[in-house]
């Protein structure tokens, strides 16, 4: 993801910093998705 | 509350540190964040304020999402009254954007100017108010998350000398993925 961003992002407006902008900010990922699991919840990334 | 929902959030005892729903407050989990010390993040899911009470939209940020129109005072509002509701509770730090905006043509979901101009007049002034950090709007890793957030920052960077509403990318401190 960060790659994309960073391919992405460029140099844009004269920014040159832009991997350390991405890189600074704390990354937060979802432990499980949006759709209401009718059997016993997936494995957590502990169990995983 | 059902069982199974209780089994539900049982289930990450220990291993989340915070939740959402994409609404601004929750119905009754609580108990369980404040048992496990878990955040509860509030979020702004798409060009509207959700009624807490009646489970509708109650303010749009356009009128081409419906009416009434939102103004910051109503944003900065429903964020207080959150922030007021866990007050004996564990403290609401933080405020969440869009929700994945990219999944439906406009005008369902916001493009990446849209939401950026929303960002800077409503969500990110109430988010100063009321002392919340803010949390970018979500994308998952795929190609569209990627560029729409890319091209969100991009937009957001280039108003950053907007004389009536500056955006401040640096005032985002989290960025979210989805899995």
């Amino acid at each position: 993801m960060i790659t994309g961003l960073i391919a992405n992002l460029g140099n844009f407006g004269g920014k040159n910093d832009w991997l350390e902008y991405i890189v600074d900010r704390k990354l937060w990922v979802t432990e499980t998705n949006c759709y209401w699991e009718e059997a016993d919840p997936h494995p957590d990334s502990k169990e995983q | 509350m059902q069982v199974e929902s209780q089994n539900a959030v049982d289930h990450f005892n220990g291993s989340v540190s915070w939740f959402y729903n994409f609404k601004h407050t929750f119905d009754w989990q609580g108990t369980w964040a404040d048992d496990n010390d878990v955040d509860f993040v509030p979020m702004i899911s798409g060009p509207w304020l959700w009624d807490e009470s009646s489970k509708g939209k109650k303010y749009f940020f356009d009128e081409k999402w419906g009416s009434p129109l939102c103004t910051i005072e109503d944003v900065i509002d429903v964020l207080q009254d959150a922030k007021d509701m866990r007050s004996n509770g564990v403290e609401i730090k933080r405020l969440m954007g869009f929700n994945e905006m990219y999944n439906n043509p406009p005008p369902v979901d916001l493009t990446p100017q849209e939401a950026a101009l929303y960002w800077r007049t409503l969500v990110q002034p109430a988010a100063i108010a009321t002392e919340l950090e803010l949390v970018s709007p979500t994308l998952n890793a795929k190609t569209e998350g990627v560029t729409w957030f890319a091209d969100f920052l991009k937009e957001c960077y280039a108003e950053r000398n907007n004389s009536q509403h500056p955006c401040n990318i640096e005032l985002i401190t989290e960025e979210i993925i989805l899995i």
